[in-house]
């Protein structure tokens, strides 16, 4: 894939640690001097047995000519597990890319190493020949660390070349880890092994083992003396400051990123490149700070400081850069400047060299360097110039001044150093809170993806292109957030792949640039990927990674909740709905086909709610006459269809029984039937509202059962009589046999009888008025001569007009007797 | 102390309380079938406050109702029904409007089944 320059991966399981630091900020010099953009892609030590790890190195898989040019592998840490043989097939994967190893040797992979070997043996021969050390532990990495090995080597050598026998009983193998250094420290010291000097294998550990040498009150160096590797910050500011062999980052930082550019070139690099390791004095050896010797011979007699900076500028510059681990070039070769402003101020310039050293401790911090080095580079100045004859007593006021106000400078610039330091740990650990807080609260990818824009800025990200995986196993990404110079900026729509780890505009900066790459986890699920600007604090990315993977989770989980409750829901609607389709199927499937009686005009409508309401009427001719039974089932749905099907089936088996019963022994036995098989059987409470008429001719009914008040027009007056319906509900009670009696009604021809259920009185208007019975009534005295089918619809069409939506089923039977000598049918 | 609740939901209400032995419930609003747990709710509460207080009276009004329902009339009825059946016993008075005749018949039959405890007036 083209891009507009070279774009370099550096893999790393680790950007908190102070190696981590130190190591990528040295390659992010180099590369930014080269032009190239650095991708510092974090995972873990390849071959960590936790899934959760094994996870988060899925990120390895992913680097590939799609989204880079060149790999920096840095096999000093990665490989504590899996040892060269893992470390080389990672390398392997990436061809066709160019690959570079930095801290261990690959066989056939440009490798930067650090002089393990000779480096440790330069620190252990210190403490046996200067020291007269004799019985000496080391403090090992994991077993399979080359790293810690070639250390161990180096320490036996030192041990062999001064005739001593390593005490395998001395060797203390653990992670690297300053807990590490604890615990193997007291375990050394619990089982009284005697030793006069501690070497670790890192920092780290050495600086556990001051821990825990102190916890036992024993003094360093007076008892025991302690050397580490590595030189990280903390070995400065230990107590007492440690002893250790420099690594030379710098170095390996430019060579790396070279190595890739040669190869992307086409040009050939050397295979194994070692860089020197330089041991550092402190106080932990019982050295303290190393002053360099003076550069000029002893018995010179020069007559003035000029003198010995004009004779000697080169050798005493060479002096003091040795003093600072930065790389001259860093600062704008400083050492000349500094001797020429000290030049200056000799002639008379007052404060050009305290302004000259002021800048330079600046353009030091800003490098990165350890502003305490320039202690050093005081001494060394200070120990040239002491042996110099002075003119008089003022002047050699005036130099000590100098370097005392030179002092005072490294002294200040150290305290801010540290305090800004210190006051950016706290604002970031206090912004990482208040985003976690946040992040937690996120429910949903879309207010994740708000509290994201509006909170890394926070923390110093004003980058960053945050993509999840399209689904469980897919190899395609989604851009979730995408963000540059602290503004959101619209992700693409389309999905991209994995290997490019982020939209192509994410990339799109003018100068060279440095992107952090997280993968976005959960456990041991992955789930997406993170590249984010550099500039937040190094401890910062870890927390962010783990926030946003938590937030992803827990907005996933979340958004899977809601859809499976919404399917549920759906299913139950669903249920619900056929339940309610089949019940209103019974419902209008069991209204009587015929509705021919002789001597009476029948018409009838029933019209389901969308959750059938379990009305229910019956006109069962006879040879003489009929039965009809008007009723209502509570509750709604298909229990309430089976009942009002059981009460249907009930009536019209025991109309048909012989000798015919009476409508309240109909009643009666329904009831008794109910109660059994509704509460015995069904286990449910329904009951049902029924009243049964028989009509033997000549307009006489007998009827019996509680129902809703019958309304009776007559046609003689024009008005209507409501006649109650006595006795009980069915099914409501054990037995409804002691309230239920038969009463009788008679109407003349021409009368109607409207039987209707509750969905006719109910419906209530916008003011919640019911339709009420007293309307229906009012209806039926205007219509009442109409023939009955016309009366139906007119009332249907008046309850429909009343109510907006229609909550329960609306049923009407209407009965007009026209006398014995004719006999209407209305269809429908 | 009552552990019946008063409730208020958008298009339903019950307020509860305590006089002279006699448990209030006034019913307000539509009792349908949103109102129809919180109704059941509240008469179980009812029902445990009368047997736990020894009180000897419920007095409903649904004076303020504009529908009950037959499934909310199904509650009313299972209250009858336990102070009917249940020792000691207790009685209930409904309170209706005359304006609104469907209140009293839609009570009707409650009284028609324990006319010696139930009073509609």
């Amino acid at each position: 894939m083209k891009r507009s320059r070279p774009r370099i991966a550096l893999l790393f399981d680790s950007l908190s640690s102070e190696y981590a630091v130190q190591l990528r900020r040295a390659v992010e010099r180099s590369a930014t001097a080269r032009n190239v953009d650095l991708m510092v892609v974090m995972g873990q030590c390849v071959g960590a047995r936790l899934a959760s790890q094994g996870a988060q190195n899925r990120i390895y898989e992913l680097i590939s000519p799609e989204c880079v040019d060149g790999v920096i592998v840095v096999s000093g840490t990665l490989g504590h597990y899996c040892g060269p043989e893992g470390l080389l097939a990672l390398c392997k994967s990436y061809a066709p890319l160019p690959v570079c190893s930095l801290g261990v040797a690959l066989n056939g992979i440009p490798s930067f190493v650090v002089d393990n070997a000779n480096g440790m043996e330069m620190g252990t021969a210190h403490l046996i020949e200067e020291h007269k050390c004799s019985r000496i532990v080391f403090f090992a990495g994991p077993h399979s660390s080359e790293e810690s090995n070639q250390r161990l080597a180096g320490f036996r050598a030192a041990h062999a070349k001064s005739g001593l026998a390593v005490n395998d009983q001395l060797i203390v193998y653990g992670n690297f880890t300053r807990t590490a250094g604890i615990d193997g420290m007291r375990g050394l010291l619990a089982r009284r092994e005697a030793f006069d000097a501690v070497v670790a294998a890192n920092d780290n550990t050495a600086l556990g083992c001051l821990e825990a040498l102190d916890e036992a009150g024993i003094h360093v160096p007076r008892d025991v003396m302690v050397c580490g590797f590595d030189d990280i910050n903390s070995a400065h500011f230990a107590r007492p400051t440690l002893s250790t062999l420099r690594q030379p980052m710098w170095w390996m930082g430019e060579r790396a990123v070279d190595s890739i550019l040669k190869q992307l070139a086409g040009e050939k690099v050397p295979l194994l490149s070692a860089g020197p390791v330089e041991f550092v004095r402190r106080e932990s050896c019982g050295c303290g700070y190393q002053v360099a010797l003076t550069v000029h011979p002893s018995g010179e007699e020069l007559p003035s400081l000029r003198d010995v900076i004009r004779k000697y500028k080169t050798e005493i510059g060479k002096a003091i850069a040795s003093s600072v681990s930065v790389p001259n070039d860093a600062l704008g070769n400083w050492p000349a400047m500094l001797l020429d402003a000290l030049d200056q101020e000799l002639q008379g310039v007052d404060g050009r060299f305290t302004a000259t050293f002021e800048e330079l401790l600046h353009r030091a911090q800003s490098a990165g360097a350890s502003l305490d080095e320039f202690q050093r580079v005081v001494s060394v100045l200070r120990t040239e110039f002491r042996r110099v004859r002075v003119q008089n007593q003022e002047e050699a006021h005036r130099i000590e001044r100098i370097w005392h106000g030179a002092r005072v400078l490294v002294g200040a610039a150290s305290i801010r150093l540290l305090g800004r330091q210190k006051l950016l740990e706290t604002q970031a650990s206090t912004s990482l809170a208040r985003v976690g807080e946040r992040l937690a609260a996120t429910l949903s990818l879309t207010l994740l993806k708000e509290a994201l824009v509006d909170d890394l800025p926070e923390l110093d990200i004003h980058r960053a292109a945050v993509s999840l995986y399209t689904g469980p196993r897919s190899r395609e990404l989604k851009s979730l957030v995408l963000m540059a110079n602290g503004r959101e900026i619209e992700p693409p729509e389309a999905a991209f792949s994995e290997r490019q780890l982020a939209p192509p505009v994410a990339f799109d900066t003018g100068a060279p640039d440095s992107t952090i790459v997280l993968p976005i986890t959960f456990e041991a699920e992955v789930l997406g990927v993170a590249v984010l600007g550099s500039g937040a604090l190094a401890t910062s990315y870890e927390a962010v990674r783990q926030q946003i993977g938590s937030a992803v989770k827990g907005a996933m989980l979340h958004h899977e909740m809601v859809r499976q409750v919404a399917m549920r829901e759906r299913l139950e609607h669903e249920r619900v709905s056929e339940e309610a389709r089949v019940a209103a199927q019974i419902q209008t499937s069991m209204n009587p086909v015929v509705m021919e009686v002789a001597g009476l005009e029948l018409a009838a409508v029933m019209l389901p709610t969308a959750e059938a309401g379990g009305d229910y009427y019956d006109v069962i001719p006879m040879q003489t006459g009929a039965w009809l039974a008007i009723g209502d089932v509570t509750g709604h749905g298909l229990a309430a269809g089976l009942v009002m099907l059981m009460v249907q089936s009930m009536i019209a088996a025991l109309a048909r029984s012989e000798p015919e019963p009476q409508p309240s022994e109909v009643v009666s036995v329904v009831g008794d039937a109910l109660w059994d098989n509704v509460r015995g059987r069904l286990k449910r409470d329904d009951h049902a509202t029924l009243t049964v008429f028989r009509y033997q001719g000549d307009g006489c009914f007998r009827f019996a059962g509680a129902h809703e008040d019958i309304v009776v027009w007559r046609k003689a007056t024009g008005h209507c009589e409501t006649i109650p319906t006595p006795g009980f509900w069915v099914g409501a009670l054990p037995s409804v046999r002691r309230m239920t009696t038969d009463s009788t009604l008679k109407l003349e021809p021409g009368d109607a009888m409207l039987l209707y259920t509750d969905g006719v009185t109910e419906p209530r208007n916008a003011h919640k008025e019911q339709f009420s019975l007293e309307r229906l009534v009012h209806l039926v005295e205007l219509h009442g001569h109409e023939r009955a089918a016309t009366l139906c619809e007119r009332i249907v069409q008046a309850v429909q007009s009343w109510s907006a939506s229609l909550d329960d089923d609306v049923t009407l039977l209407v009965v007009r007797y026209v006398g014995e000598s004719r006999s209407l049918a209305p269809k429908g | 102390m009552l552990t019946v609740e008063n409730v208020t939901l958008d298009s339903f209400g019950i307020e509860a309380s305590e006089l002279n032995g006699t448990l209030c419930l006034t019913l307000t609003g539509t009792a349908d079938m949103a109102a129809h747990d919180v109704l059941r709710a509240c008469l179980a509460s009812a029902r445990s406050d009368v047997e736990r207080l020894g009180l000897d009276k419920v007095r409903i009004d649904i004076r303020a109702l504009y529908l009950l329902n037959s499934s909310c009339i199904k509650l009313l009825l299972r209250l009858v029904y336990v102070a009917q059946t249940e020792h000691p016993s207790f009685s209930i008075e409904f309170l209706v409007d005359p304006n609104l005749s469907w209140q009293a018949r839609a009570l009707a039959p409650l009284k028609r089944l324990a006319p010696e405890l139930v009073r509609v007036t």
